[in-house]
């Protein structure tokens, strides 16, 4: 059949890119944001060692969602008729992208034990507890450069907004200021660590 | 149809361009080459001497285009004399030995005329005890490379359409590494069943078949694609050899076939490149700027390996003083002014095994100071920031060609290279510090430690040893490591001078692997640059 392959290709990689953008565009909404992609050229799988020099591998998950398209479509609209599924299509895949995410965190934060009960605590108390286990990076100004998520399914969404909002207590304000000058020599013992030595 | 490109071909090229296929054919009749010439007019009228399977030394001289009365009575009748006449002395040769047996091959025709003068000489070679002369016509030679390719062509679709896409490129570009390791796959070498008879005709084949292949290569002189292409066969053959067991004298007289082609276009690349002012290449409106710096990059790093390849096989080979003093030129230059951007460009990571060819060069030279220099600035150029008007953009990983580097620079496809994947992380880093470390860059570490500490420190291992030399491999990891915060410089040097943990194979191999990863760029890990840096030090005494 006559066909035209050198158009056909200049469109898959429009198509291409609106998948890229769209996909970016979906996940900067999301905690997913703050992520990064690492692209892997070759390989079926991660690898490191824990702290005990045991080596730890990981496969990689697939995350793919089907993007279909009726053929009465095609037809009558071409290109166009892929472009307009691309932004559901993309939101099924990012959303799962952040389930399998939090499941994954989920099962790392069980084996580390690095999990905290809020049951009974204020807001801003578990807030700071959470904040206590964690290592802080600061700039040279001592200003604090970590960027902290907190991941809420949507229902409690707008209650948590609503405490975050709510003022703390003098007694939790001072937990906090002392927190972070704690947290902040800390950041600056390691950071005076890195170095070679004899 | 893929006959008639190998007649095409054959009646194109140059005897130059079809010596290795040829002697491929010999080797598939059982002759173990013993000599092929590779500079000029062949010893003394011989381009290629063998030993057939009956002990007779036989030698061949070879020509490209009609054998007409003119060219016989101008040259070619004085060079057959002496393929027949002349001893040929070669090392394995107790003494001087005139030829058994002789042909002169010929990719045209020879005039009737000609045959008719042979056919006399030849009685009168007899009676003097002189071999006869057989002639071999493009007739006969089309015949033995179809023979030679056997079964072994493209018949899928898409490998046709590969085959057809190599055959009618315009030569002029990078050779496609990809497509062509994949072609040889699927063609050839994702056959691992059968006896050795099978295994060493698809070597055989991929050969012969390789050599037409790069027709367009060939016609463009591109020399530098032609050694990208002869190294990735070379690479597929030793996977596919250790894959499946085929022992080494199975195929040690193919290997060296290909390993001449290396060598002859490193040759030909060195000639053309020492015999230019600059490397300005094509349209000058269209070259210039980070086209040439990475085309100068690209060579002097290629020809540098190519010195430290010839003084590993040949204790005895003198080194290209004038390729050293281009190199240290271009170096000078930016020295004596920082601001001024160097004729050389550090585009990414899969720019470190030209870097470090020049930087083993350089010391080969005792020119030390020159070497450290260059270490440092690629040292530094690592792990700062790639584009310091840009928050967290790194240095791409050796995936990706300077082309890609080129295309983002030039704005014609700014999407190719995402940098922000790359802050803090990188897969040469380690080697890096082993390089330092082992010329004493104590108070250099020092001063950087702090932000090398922060890196991410990848390296692939793929799950098989031989797949080392495949393109690309889906069974492997990716490991990641970190340096450590507080690192000992004395267990930095312990690890320099420790055994490294690599597979025997490496060992044997190490020459092959000084070539092998220039054009496999992701390739050079950190162990195998240990293993080349131990070895090519060994030069140095």
């Amino acid at each position: 059949m006559p066909n035209f392959p050198k158009v056909k290709s200049q469109l898959e990689r429009e198509v291409g890119e609106k998948l890229r953008k769209e996909q970016k565009k979906a996940r900067n909404k999301t905690f997913l944001s703050h992520w990064k992609y690492y692209y892997f050229s070759e390989g079926n799988r991660i690898s490191h060692k824990d702290p005990k020099g045991n080596l730890i591998e990981d496969g990689f998950i697939d995350i793919s969602k089907p993007m279909s398209v009726k053929t009465e479509k095609i037809i009558e609209e071409g290109h166009k008729a892929f472009e307009d599924v691309i932004p559901k299509t993309v939101k099924e895949v990012v959303e799962e992208e952040e389930r399998i995410t939090l499941e994954v965190l989920e099962k790392v934060t069980e084996k580390t034990g690095n999990i905290i009960n809020a049951k009974g605590k204020e807001f801003h108390e578990w807030v700071l507890d959470t904040l206590e286990r964690m290592p802080l990076d600061f700039d040279e100004r001592g200003n604090l450069t970590s960027k902290i998520d907190i991941i809420v399914s949507p229902e409690n969404e707008e209650a948590i907004k609503k405490k975050m909002a709510e003022r703390m207590t003098p007694e939790l304000k001072k937990r906090s200021e002392q927190l972070i000058l704690k947290k902040r020599k800390e950041w600056h013992d390691r950071e005076s660590n890195r170095k070679l030595v004899d | 149809m893929i006959e008639r490109a190998i007649e095409n071909w054959l009646i194109s090229t140059t005897e130059r361009n079809y010596t290795v296929p040829f002697c491929q054919t010999l080797v598939n009749q059982g002759h173990e080459i013993l000599y092929i010439s590779t500079h000029g007019p062949g010893e003394f009228g011989k381009d290629v001497i063998t030993r057939n399977n009956e002990g007779e030394i036989c030698a061949f001289q070879l020509k490209t285009g009609n054998l007409t009365s003119s060219s016989w009575d101008k040259s070619i009748r004085a060079e057959v004399e002496k393929l027949v006449e002349i001893p040929a002395v070669l090392p394995s040769f107790a003494e001087p030995r005139i030829p058994d047996k002789a042909w002169l091959v010929i990719n045209g025709k020879i005039a009737n005329e000609i045959k008719v003068e042979l056919g006399l000489r030849n009685a009168e070679n007899i009676r003097r005890g002189y071999a006869q002369v057989d002639t071999k016509e493009i007739n006969q030679l089309v015949k033995d490379f179809i023979d030679a390719q056997g079964e072994f062509l493209p018949t899928e679709p898409d490998d046709f359409y590969s085959f057809l896409k190599f055959y009618l490129d315009k030569g002029d570009g990078l050779f496609p590494k990809k497509s062509f390791t994949t072609f040889l796959d699927n063609v050839f070498f994702n056959e691992t069943s059968g006896g050795r008879r099978r295994k060493r005709e698809i070597i055989a084949s991929s050969i012969i078949m390789t050599s037409y292949l790069l027709n367009a290569f060939q016609r463009r002189e591109n020399a530098y694609a032609m050694f990208e292409a002869w190294v990735c066969l070379a690479a597929s053959i030793l996977c596919y050899c250790l894959k499946t067991d085929l022992g080494e004298r199975h195929w040690r007289e193919s290997w060296r076939l290909v390993i001449n082609e290396i060598e002859r276009h490193l040759d030909l690349l060195m000639h053309e490149t020492l015999g230019r002012e600059t490397l300005l290449e094509g349209d000058p409106a269209t070259d210039g700027g980070f086209i040439l710096r990475a085309r100068n990059t690209m060579v002097y790093g290629t020809l540098a390996a190519y010195e430290i390849y010839n003084k590993c096989i040949n204790a005895e080979h003198e080194y290209n003083i004038e390729l050293l003093d281009r190199i240290k030129d271009i170096l000078q230059k930016t020295r004596e002014d920082p601001k001024k951007l160097s004729d050389f460009w550090f585009w990414g990571e899969s720019v470190l095994p030209f870097f470090f060819n020049i930087i083993k060069f350089l010391e080969l030279y005792h020119e030390n100071e020159l070497a450290k220099y260059v270490l440092y600035t690629i040292f530094r150029q690592t792990i700062m920031e790639k584009f310091p008007e840009r928050v967290n953009s790194g240095v791409a990983n050796p995936y990706y060609p300077v082309q890609d580097h080129i295309e983002y620079r030039l704005n014609l496809d700014p999407t190719s290279i995402n940098f922000e994947q790359f802050f803090r992380s990188s897969y040469m880093l380690e080697a890096l510090i082993l390089l330092v470390t082992r010329r004493n860059g104590k108070e250099f570490l020092e001063e950087n430690w702090r932000i090398i500490s922060h890196f991410r420190m990848y390296e692939f291992i793929p799950d098989n040893v031989e797949d080392f030399f495949k393109w690309r491999v889906i069974e492997g990891r990716t490991h990641l490591k970190f340096p450590k915060e507080t690192q000992s410089w004395k267990e930095l040097q312990e690890l320099d001078k420790a055994p490294i943990p690599l597979h025997p194979l490496f060992y044997e191999s190490f020459i092959f692997l000084i070539p092998f990863t220039v054009v496999y760029p992701h390739r050079l890990t950190t162990q195998i640059i240990q293993l080349l840096e131990h070895n090519i030090d060994e030069l140095k005494s």
